[in-house]
């Protein structure tokens, strides 16, 4: 079956799917409302009553100087509220991750609460140890490859004599960490993936037969990965077009934002349920 | 306010005229007697060269490609126009900053809470050394040679400062002749000055002596790592040696070119009076672009009256003159060539305008060689200025270091601070200018950010502000680590002395623009400069020069802002509202009785009286209450308001009806009590904002009821940040 059409049945499946939004969405929410709350509470004390309270409304120098100055004496609180929650917040998606691949990949069932957190569980210690092996790959693209690709571009920026062969060469560099970037993390997918459709406890004996499969579709599983990805960018760049042309004053242009962002958080939910059903989807169609 | 001007009027007077001619005429008979007396040689120098200063220079100097050196000599003349007897000479010798890890510059750039460490790998150094030096009848003065170190902490080792012995000491009046060797080791680029392949930049470059100051000796400072620099006015006439292929950019006139086919070089010959430093760059790949800047174009007659009509001056006193202008650029950046005429004839005009014409033919503006490091940095008659391959509309860059840059020629360039020991002199007073001139010819600008040089101002609409703004920001988060007034090398950090010196001067500097109103300070700052015109100003002169204008004694405000770490912030603390009561509860002695008034009784009296008034209650807007607003403020700060320059205070009421009051601001706090028949909208101390310096401009106003949109949107926008961090990190896992 062809990328594209594997690409349209992704689609189908993510639009099944679309009560794990919901349920994404949510978390997503509470997290990022309990991490800004209290520097929320602390800029309405400080602005909530004074003129210049109305200045907030877009970046400006006066009162951004003004926070650094009166809370230059609590970054490390303010970096550990924020860093923490950050970080439960990427355990807590070990766990969801097993609910979102469990759920598209139980094609037809309709998800819900019992079935979506079932799958959590059920995939939760695969996956703990599948994010071990993650972080190794990090380590060899950013520690590693990262050396490597820029040694490659060295020789060219150290003879430089004007910054247009370092411009060029750095965003190269750039490119191309990216694109590996890309492939690391599709891989890592399909190792969920092939846990989850195989049912397999063998996180490692997975991982290797994994290499080997994208290894034989590699053009065809990079392809339908990347245009997942561009779709994730286009959204992004009509997200800032579309938000030029909103209005800007008053209440209910306050809200219209409000809610063209939470659209937008939707659609990057909405880009991973359909990373994670077209992986599915490729998986089924070409495993052994 | 507009304030008598007696300085000015002098200038305008034709006796004042008489008087500056007589000086003239004195200092030329004096220098006339000097000459006979020179010591050590005749006197040459006024014989056809047009010697205008008693500080000379003649530099011959070869620039060595292969090797990276240069070859140079030196003839120096100095006049002792003091009345001391001066027995020794001291010398900058810059580039021995360069030299090893010795010297002060590396040993400070390591030091405490420095973030610039300066790492120079192997091969890389630089040095000067003089080796030979004579006086004009050629005894040698080179066994007397010592390096000195004077400023404390001490770092022996260093070799930025050499100091000779004369055999007889020069005596007041009397000339003395030097004649040097140097040659130096051009530094692979570490502060300024260097080359990267075959591109230079030289600047700091040549054995310079210090400024002998009359009852105090020699004013020689280290090379430090945060401070520049500091020397006599002279004139110069420089040789310049190079590559025939390569493109030559120079301090001063040139006057002469001459060919050598043989050796494939050329010398370049350069000569300026009047001025106290002297770089100069060379590279192949310059492209040399000659514009003129001709005043009759660019300044209108409705101009020139209005900006003479602001500083109280004749129409012919704010006359600019016409400048040749020269920018030597990068090839890749050729479609910014207009660009950078643009913003250099901006500064030319509006400098000229405020502070007095530009006084000599030439400014050469540099786009500085690729990797020297020496971008965004003033010489007399040159500077540098720099810029990205790809320059966005928005972001007033290069604009803003070509007016910065090219405003050091009026702030150090001729009023000549000393940069070592009070850097806001010009640091602070042209942040301050460069601000206003891009302010009015350009409007707010944005903040340029960049990924591997491509603009991210493309994309992302980034706020744009003044340059006040952003200096504001800086200005209060540095005020509790040094005074403005600190030697350079004595700051707590490189940060310090940047934020001290430049933004919260120049912060300082709008802060007393609008305490002063823009005309009183535009007549300041019009007289400092032409009072201090090449010659070396203390921060006590501008002082002096505010007071003279202003005709007040303003002192205290430079105490409180520049010499102290005070932080001023005025704020309101508390605002109320409340209704007054017309019946009081309590015990009360009528006709000689005790009558107890209840609370039962006084609501029994209230609604009487308010059926009293007419069936339907009050009219609309008139409640026929009374309320009594208080307001309480406090000097949260440390610093003060002079008594002469009281805070206003505003309150506004809900009827639309407002009262002003004024607080001298001496005591911690004060509170003010205003009865009225409507209750307070909100209140506002210095609702004009003179005090930008005030760190907290957030509790200077104190609205009864919150209106919290602006504090939604800020918060919309950062949870929508948030989740978009959280999902992102969601995709790693």
């Amino acid at each position: 079956m062809g990328i594209i059409k594997i690409f349209g049945k992704g689609v189908r499946t993510a639009a099944q799917n679309s009560k794990m939004l919901a349920y994404l969405w949510v978390i997503n929410f509470v997290f990022a409302s309990l991490i800004i709350a209290p520097l929320f509470l602390l800029i309405r004390k400080d602005f909530g009553h004074s003129l210049l309270g109305g200045t907030l409304r877009n970046l400006g120098f006066t009162w951004l100087g003004e926070l650094i100055y009166k809370y230059q004496n609590i970054p490390q609180a303010i970096a550990g509220w924020f860093l923490i929650p950050a970080l439960l917040f990427g355990f807590l998606y070990i766990f969801l991750n097993g609910g979102i691949i469990g759920r598209v990949a139980a094609e037809g069932e309709k998800v819900t609460l019992q079935n979506f957190f079932g799958d959590c569980g059920r995939y939760f210690w695969r996956f703990l140890r599948v994010f071990i092996l993650t972080v190794i790959g990090y380590l060899l693209v950013f520690g590693i490859l990262f050396s490597l690709i820029g040694a490659a571009f060295k020789p060219w920026i150290k003879s430089a004599s004007n910054e247009v062969p370092t411009i060029i060469a750095s965003n190269l560099r750039t490119l191309v960490f990216l694109l590996i970037f890309t492939i690391v993390q599709m891989y890592f997918d399909y190792v969920k993936v092939s846990l989850v459709i195989r049912d397999s406890k063998k996180v490692l004996s997975t991982a290797l037969s994994t290499l080997g499969f994208i290894g034989r579709r590699f053009v065809k599983a990079w392809v339908l990965y990347l245009f997942v990805g561009i779709l994730f960018i286009a959204f992004t760049i009509l997200y800032f077009l579309a938000g030029k042309v909103l209005p800007k004053d008053g209440l209910a242009a306050f809200l219209i934002a409000f809610v063209w962002g939470q659209v937008y958080i939707w659609l990057r939910i909405g880009i991973k349920l359909l990373f994670f059903s077209t992986e599915s989807h490729f998986y089924k169609l070409n495993k052994a | 306010m507009i304030m008598d001007r007696p300085d000015l009027k002098r200038l305008k007077n034709p006796g004042g005229f008489l008087r500056r001619a007589v000086q003239v005429v004195l200092c030329l008979a004096v220098s006339a007697v000097a000459g006979v007396m020179t010591f050590g040689a005749q006197e040459t120098a006024s014989q056809g060269t047009g010697w205008t200063s008693p500080l000379r220079y003649e530099i011959w100097v070869e620039l060595d490609n292969a090797r990276k050196m240069l070859w140079a000599r030196e003839d120096i003349v100095w006049q002792n126009t003091t009345q001391d007897t001066v027995p020794d000479m001291l010398f900058h010798l810059y580039w021995n900053a360069f030299k090893n890890e010795k010297s002060t510059v590396l040993q400070e750039s390591k030091q405490g809470s420095n973030l610039r460490g300066i790492e120079v790998k192997d091969g890389d150094w630089g040095w000067i050394d003089v080796v030979s030096l004579k006086l004009a009848d050629g005894r040698d003065l080179l066994p007397t040679k010592e390096f000195v170190t004077r400023d404390e902490p001490a770092h022996e080792g260093d070799q930025t400062v050499m100091r000779i012995v004369f055999p007889e000491p020069v005596k007041p009046g009397e000339s003395v002749s030097l004649k040097l060797e140097f040659e130096s080791k051009v530094p692979r680029t570490i502060l300024r000055s260097g080359y990267y392949q075959d591109s230079y930049f030289i600047g700091q470059w040549f054995p310079k002596p210090g400024v002998y100051q009359e009852g105090v000796g020699w004013n020689c400072h280290e090379y430090h790592l945060s401070s520049e620099f500091f020397a006599d006015f002279a004139d110069f006439k420089v040789h310049i040696t190079v590559p025939e292929d390569f493109v030559v950019g120079s301090s001063g006139k040139l006057t002469s070119v001459t060919k050598d086919e043989a050796n494939k070089k050329a010398t370049y010959t350069y000569e300026q009076s009047r001025i106290h430093d002297f770089a100069w760059t060379a590279s192949p790949n310059f492209i040399k672009v000659e514009r003129d800047f001709i005043a009759a174009q660019e300044v209108t007659p409705q101009e020139y009256e209005d900006t003479a009509r602001m500083l109280g001056l004749a129409v012919d006193e704010v006359k600019l003159s016409d400048v040749k202008m020269t920018l030597l650029i990068q090839k890749q950046h050729r479609s910014q060539i207009d660009r950078h005429f643009k913003a250099l004839r901006t500064a030319l005009k509006y400098y000229g305008l405020w502070y007095g014409p530009y006084p000599y033919e030439t400014v050469t503006m540099v786009d500085p060689p690729y990797r020297t490091d020496s971008g965004g940095m003033e010489y007399p008659t040159l500077f540098t200025a720099g810029t990205a391959y790809f320059p966005t509309k928005d972001v007033l860059s290069p604009e803003g270091v070509i007016v910065h840059e090219f405003g050091h020629g009026y702030w150090y360039g001729l009023a000549a601070n000393n940069e070592f020991e009070e850097a806001w002199l010009d640091e602070g007073i042209n942040t301050y200018s460069t601000g206003k001139v891009l302010a009015k010819a350009y409007g707010p600008g944005a903040m340029g950010f960049g990924f591997n040089g491509i603009p991210l101002n493309w994309f992302i609409p980034f706020p744009k502000g003044y340059d006040h703004e952003q200096n504001r920001a800086a200005a209060i988060n540095i005020v509790e680590y040094d005074p403005v007034l600190t030697p350079s090398w004595k700051f707590y950090s490189d940060a310090s002395y940047g934020l001290n010196v430049y933004m919260r001067a120049a912060t300082g500097l709008v802060t007393l623009e609008r305490l002063l109103g823009q005309e009183t300070m535009a007549r300041v700052m019009r007289t400092f400069h032409t009072r201090f015109r090449f010659k070396h100003p203390t921060s006590g002169d501008f002082i002096a020069v505010v007071n003279d204008v202003t005709g007040k004694e303003m002192s205290w405000f430079f105490k409180e802002l520049f010499l102290d770490t005070l932080n001023f912030d005025y704020g309101i603390a508390s605002l109320r509202s409340e209704e007054k009561q017309k019946h009081i509860r309590g015990v009360f002695d009528v006709e000689g009785k005790k009558e107890e008034m209840t609370g039962k009784k006084i609501k029994e009296l209230e609604e009487k009286e308010s059926s009293e008034k007419g069936g339907g209650g009050p009219k609309s807007g008139d409640t026929g209450k009374t309320y009594v607003t208080s307001l309480t403020l406090r000097r949260f700060g440390e610093a003060r308001v002079g008594k002469e320059a009281p805070l206003k205070v505003l309150v506004v009421f809900e009827d639309g009806t407002e009262e002003s009051r004024v607080w001298d601001g001496q005591a911690r706090w004060i509170k003010m009590d205003f009865e009225k028949t409507a209750k307070a909208r909100y209140a506002v101390v210095d609702p004009e904002t003179v005090w930008l310096i005030d760190s907290n401009l957030a509790n200077n106003s104190y609205r009864l009821k919150a209106v919290r949109s602006g504090v939604w949107h800020l918060a919309a926008k950062l949870l929508f940040s948030v989740q978009n961090f959280l999902q992102a990190v969601s995709g790693l896992m």
